[in-house]
């Protein structure tokens, strides 16, 4: 925080001197637009591909314009061609939030939903196959007339094996921020059985059971196999939140280990006042998702989400580049990800 | 073998060495004493002093001292030094003789006369040096007017600028890190004022500037690319003199003289701007007199030196300079009244305390205990006074960050003089580091509770020690070396690390006029710089190499020509030089200084570390050191890229200031000792920045986004349950969730090429009380608009008369900083 206040110090200084600087339009290089294929699938769900084009930086896109709908889409399923997939462009209405609340004691909760309407463009199969399975490959060829052919493959891994799961004792720690931000979190050991043989990458997701209340937390990760030697890391400074990605199960590969995932507590604090940062919440227990997610898939979003957070704009990235993230991907002849994913989901007890 | 098993060898080594020589030169007598400047007592630093007849000579040290070992005959001793009539010395050479020469400057007009009496290059062993003479650097045209040493040192050929207007060095592919750069022989860590924009250095204080590129003599380490040794002048030793300068953004001032006639002599110099003085009341009138803002640099050098024998001499140097940035207000009401202030400044503090000593007329040491601060300093402070009825109370508040770097030293430096044919220096020297990465001290008072704390990062400490020892020798008139080793010895938390780099030149004569240069050096560097601005930031942070960030080191070779022209009026030089380099830094990726935060944790865990650096080139100077017209016309073509395991799918991509062309033409022409001109004219290939090309359509995450769910599922519903939507994302630009493509890799977009032409006319008019000069001159004469930097502009375009959105417009911007700029000053010269 601090460097970001002496920072607007030496930027101010900086955009004076810039003031009388004068902006000129040059030539840019020329983009050759590519396909781009994004797809995640997950066993027991169908199986849908989101097909566009690359477009060049100072070009001024929607995304009707880099849509591809007249593209040749073939998938296999463990090197055998299951079906030329089709276009689909349609409206429906999604629930993008909803909360519940309870009316009184007695009456039943009341839930709120907020909808949207969506138009969902992307290709799905023109014929009645199996809905994927953990273990099969799938993989999608496809052929455009003017943007070429692009491929990719995931191997859909399987479902995590938890064993246990607890709350690590004497873990809960609260945050104290600069600005009055309070937050609250604590940590999460669970136990998994790691398949052999797949080259997985493991995240998280939970949800805190407290009394009369239920939220979504946000969540971080780290991870150690072995737990005797752990330190769980009290001190706020020890602590990286958000800034973790999901963990290779390299270190456990074909074994048992244990994975630790932090989890955000609710009932604390914002930018609450004192009064109400003393009516904390009594924890009943939080339910932990552990997902199993291919390699590329947990390269591709972490080096999206990176790109996305330290992405400079205006005049500000002039002057203070941060370094380029890039961003990979296993889409062959084109951008974007194809990646699959597993979930597994335990209780824990406070 | 242990650390100290080592040094012990050199040191033997070093004795045996010394032990032979002295066995060697039995049979021969020597000539010792100090050359100086007739009219200041100044000492003359590397001008040759060498026997006609024979053609055996030497140079001058640091310290102006020279000692020769001829054998017993008659001698002509010949000294001449750049600027100064060439005195020539008959003289029976039957025992030792022990004598201080001195120089008389010469006027305009003796120019040709002594015109081939100069130190050329075509003799001297080293390679990859140049020297500016401080008065060519005063010459020259400059940006606002301010004549800068190190915008001097930038055209030289295998020496870029970085950023336009920046004061940063660029040597032969190396980090604005990696460069050595003393002040009489104290590292200074940062050397800017105003972002980079100026220089420390005040010309008006210094007496030589020497760059090393390549070639390190053994007696210089610590950094991989270059050494910048610059000395302050040692203050006129027979009378009184000022001089200064009055310009558009500051003035100077310098005063020199005797403390005690032809023993102790002072000098006194200092330069402020005054851009403050604009910048408060304009602030003050636009936010109707609650806050004003203001900004100034300063600079003050100071040196004494005392002369207690011939052979004991005291030097006490210093030099202070800050950036102060500060801005405070307020306003009130009746019932409440708030004022506040906030202060940025950072600076260097530097002294040195040396004493000479001459052992004999052969030996000569000097001792030197140094202290070198970097600082960088913010404070805030603030007080609320809340007025009721029936009481009054105050809340107060204060803010107090500190990032420093301190070093304390001592060094011991021998110059042996054997005979004619060996030079032999040797030394050790000790650095104590403290690394202070930040500190912050909080204090806050209100009626009901009183918090004061400090918050203390971690605090490194390193001690960094070397030994060295180097010989100039000659072999015959045509072969002469210098060959030499330097150990450093480092220790950091309890960890030692040692490092032994051998450092030789060699030059064979093939003619009078021409001669062949090699040279292959080693060089350690444990300390790291943590900055990608590149444009000179104070902020930039020093940290020490580590267990986790290992030191950089490298190697360089180099070979080459040079060649003396038409009697000497011209010297002509060519060297290709190749230099790999290991252990270096950079950012992770999506990390800059500031936003280390998006990966977290200390700042280790911010960079890439293992880095390997390959630059090589070829590097053409053609100089005319003599006349009424000088200068010089460089040229570099170089390749300079950068390899990390993690960065660019860890392919080599190209170091940012990675220059092909890079082209320098500096010219001065005296008219008469009452006017003179100078012009440069500069051209380099463009900088490599890297660029997204394009951008490509990403997904909404089922997961919910890269690390985790975002957003709430409801727990009671069991599994989960997978929306049949994915919203398409498409936005590049900020914050987006689209995806930036860099087709070609890190820094594959290149910048327009830089181009400046600067003219600077000088008119000089004696007066009764010494002499004025008005400089006129015209920076970026014909005006080019070349680039700072590149940035994307997005807007969206709205109809006037609806307020309807129209249309997005993206486009490609570049950031010019300055157009042609006058400048005007007036400097005057007391006697």
């Amino acid at each position: 925080m601090l460097h970001s206040y002496i920072n607007s110090l030496i930027l101010a200084l900086l955009v004076v001197l810039a003031g009388c600087s004068t902006d000129l339009e040059i030539p840019f290089p020329k983009h050759e637009p590519k396909l781009t294929l994004n797809s995640f699938l997950t066993p027991g769900e169908p199986i849908d591909l989101y097909l566009t084009r690359s477009f060049g930086t100072l070009e001024n896109i929607d995304i009707d314009e880099i849509l591809i709908r007249d593209s040749k889409v073939e998938l296999f399923r463990d090197g055998n061609l299951i079906d030329e997939m089709t276009f689909v462009d349609t409206l429906f209405v999604d629930t993008v939030y909803s909360f519940s609340y309870p009316l009184g004691p007695g009456l039943p909760d009341t839930t709120v939903y907020y909808t949207e309407e969506r138009q969902t463009a992307k290709y799905i199969p023109s014929t009645n196959i199996d809905l994927p399975k953990a273990g099969e490959t799938y993989r999608f060829v496809v052929t455009h007339p003017t943007y070429g052919t692009a491929s990719a493959e995931t191997t859909l891994p399987a479902k995590p094996i938890l064993i246990d799961g607890s709350v690590v004792k004497d873990s809960i720690i609260t945050r104290d921020f600069d600005d009055g931000y309070q937050d609250k979190w604590t940590a999460v050991k669970i136990r998994v059985d790691d398949p052999a043989g797949e080259n997985n990458f493991y995240n998280f997701g939970a949800a805190v059971q407290a009394v009369n209340n239920e939220f979504a937390p946000q969540i971080d990760t780290f991870y150690n196999w072995n737990w005797a030697t752990t330190e769980i890391v009290r001190d706020v400074d020890g602590i990286v939140y958000g800034e973790r990605g999901p963990v290779s199960d390299e270190e456990i590969d074909g074994t048992r280990g244990v994975l630790y995932a932090w989890i955000q507590l609710p009932g604390c604090c914002g930018y609450s006042t004192d009064i109400q940062r003393e009516q904390y919440y009594e924890y009943l227990d939080v339910n932990v998702r552990v997902v199993a997610m291919t390699e590329a898939y947990a390269r591709f979003q972490e080096k999206l989400q990176l790109q996305s957070e330290s992405r400079l704009d205006g005049i500000e990235s002039a002057f203070l580049p941060t370094e380029p993230v890039v961003i990979p991907s296993n889409v062959e002849g084109g951008y974007g990800v194809v990646g699959s994913f597993n979930v597994a989901e335990i209780k824990i007890e406070f | 073998m242990k650390a100290s098993t080592i040094l012990w060898r050199l040191i033997l080594f070093s004795v045996l060495w010394s032990c032979y020589f002295t066995g060697i030169a039995q049979n021969s007598h020597t000539i010792s004493g100090y050359l100086r400047d007739a009219t200041s007592g100044e000492s003359l630093i590397s001008a040759p002093v060498f026997d006609e007849k024979s053609g055996k000579g030497t140079l001058t040290n640091s310290f102006g001292f020279f000692s020769l070992s001829l054998p017993e005959d008659s001698i002509i001793l010949r000294f001449s030094y750049a600027g100064f009539a060439l005195e020539r010395m008959p003289l029976m050479l039957n025992k030792d003789f022990n004598f201080n020469v001195d120089l008389k400057p010469y006027s305009l007009d003796e120019v040709e006369i002594v015109a081939e009496e100069l130190d050329r290059a075509v003799d001297n062993t080293e390679m990859s040096a140049v020297s500016i003479p401080i008065n060519q650097i005063k010459l020259m045209p400059a940006l606002l007017g301010e004549v800068d040493v190190i915008k001097a040192v930038q055209l030289m050929p295998g020496v870029q600028s970085g950023s336009e207007g920046s004061t940063g060095l660029y040597v032969r592919g190396g980090g604005p890190d990696q460069n050595l750069i003393l002040l009489d022989g104290v590292p200074l860590y940062y050397v800017s004022h105003l972002g980079g924009f100026f220089s420390v250095f005040n010309a008006d204080a210094l007496s030589t500037v020497k760059l090393y590129k390549g070639g390190f003599p053994a007696r210089y380490g610590g950094r991989l690319s270059s050494v910048l040794d610059i000395r302050m002048k040692e203050g006129n030793m027979n009378e009184f003199e000022a001089e200064g300068s009055i310009g558009i953004i500051s003035s100077k001032l310098s005063v020199q003289g005797p403390i005690n006639k032809g023993k102790t002599s002072f000098i006194v110099s200092g330069r402020r701007t005054y851009i403050d003085l604009l910048t408060r009341p304009l602030s003050r009138i636009a936010s109707e007199g609650e806050a004003s803002v203001g900004y100034y640099f300063y600079d003050l050098n100071a040196k004494i030196n005392h002369i207690f024998s011939d052979k004991d001499r005291l030097y006490l140097s210093m030099y202070s300079g800050d950036d102060r940035f500060s801005g405070k207000g307020g306003y009130s009401e009746p019932e409440y009244e708030e004022e506040f202030g906030l202060s940025l400044g950072w600076g260097n503090r530097v002294a040195a305390l040396r004493w000479n000593h001459v052992w004999s007329n052969n030996l000569f040491s000097n001792v030197t205990a140094t202290f070198s601060r970097y600082q960088l300093r913010t404070k805030a402070d603030g007080e609320a006074i809340y007025r009721e009825p029936d009481s009054t109370y105050s809340e107060t508040f204060g803010l107090d960050y500190v990032s420093r770097i301190r070093d304390w030293g001592m060094k011991i430096d021998f110059d042996y003089y054997p005979s004619p044919n060996h030079e032999i220096k040797f030394g050790l020297q000790s650095t104590y580091h403290t690394f202070e990465p930040g500190t912050i001290g909080i204090s806050q008072r209100t009626s009901e509770s009183t918090l004061d704390t400090s918050i203390v990062t971690s605090l490194d400490r390193s001690l960094e020690s070397a030994i060295y020892i180097e010989d100039n020798l000659k072999i015959g008139r045509s072969f002469s070396a210098n060959l030499g080793v330097h150990a450093v010895h480092y220790l950091l938390n309890e960890k030692s690390y040692f490092s032994v780099q051998p450092r030789v030149s060699a030059r064979y004569a093939l003619s009078n006029d021409v001669s062949l240069k090699a040279s292959y050096v080693h060089m350690n560097q444990y300390i790291h710089l943590l900055t990608n601005s590149g444009i000179g930031l104070p902020i930039d942070l020093w940290v020490p190499a580590t267990e986790n960030v290992p030191a950089q080191f490298s190697w360089q070779t180099a070979a080459g020509v040079s060649w003396a022209l038409f009697n000497d009026k011209f010297e002509f030089s060519l060297e290709g030089y190749y230099k790999k380099m290991d252990g270096l830094i950079t950012f992770k990726e999506g990390n800059n200084f500031f936003f280390g935060g998006v990966q977290g944790g200390t700042w280790e865990e911010t960079v890439e570390t293992g880095g390997v650096g390959e630059t090589y080139g070829a590097e053409l100077l053609l100089q005319k050191k003599q006349g009424k017209t000088t200068g010089w016309f460089g040229y570099t073509l170089s390749w300079n890229n950068r390899q990390f395991a993690n960065v660019n799918g860890g392919l080599a991509y190209p170091y940012k200031y990675d220059r092909r062309h890079d082209l320098s033409l500096v010219v001065t022409h005296q008219f008469s000792d009452r006017i003179s001109m100078a012009g440069t004219w500069v051209f380099g290939t463009g900088n490599a920045i890297s660029f997204p090309t394009g951008g490509f359509a990403t997904i909404s995450d089922p997961l919910g986004g890269g690390n985790g769910f975002q957003g709430g599922f409801d727990p009671a519903n069991g599994p989960a349950v997978w929306s049949p939507f994915r919203q398409i994302f498409t936005d590049i630009g900020s914050y987006g969730q689209g995806g930036q493509v860099f087709e070609e890799g890190r820094n594959s977009f290149r910048m327009q090429p830089y181009h400046r032409l600067d003219l600077g006319v000088n008119f000089t008019k004696p007066k009764k009380w010494g002499e004025r000069t008005w400089s006129i001159g015209i920076y970026n004469a014909y005006s080019r608009l070349n680039p700072f930097a590149y940035y994307i502009d997005r807007r969206q375009i709205y109809d006037q008369n609806t307020g309807t959105f129209v249309r997005s417009e993206t486009k490609l911007k570049k950031i010019t900083l300055f157009p042609i700029i006058p400048s005007v000053s007036y400097q005057f010269k007391f006697k």
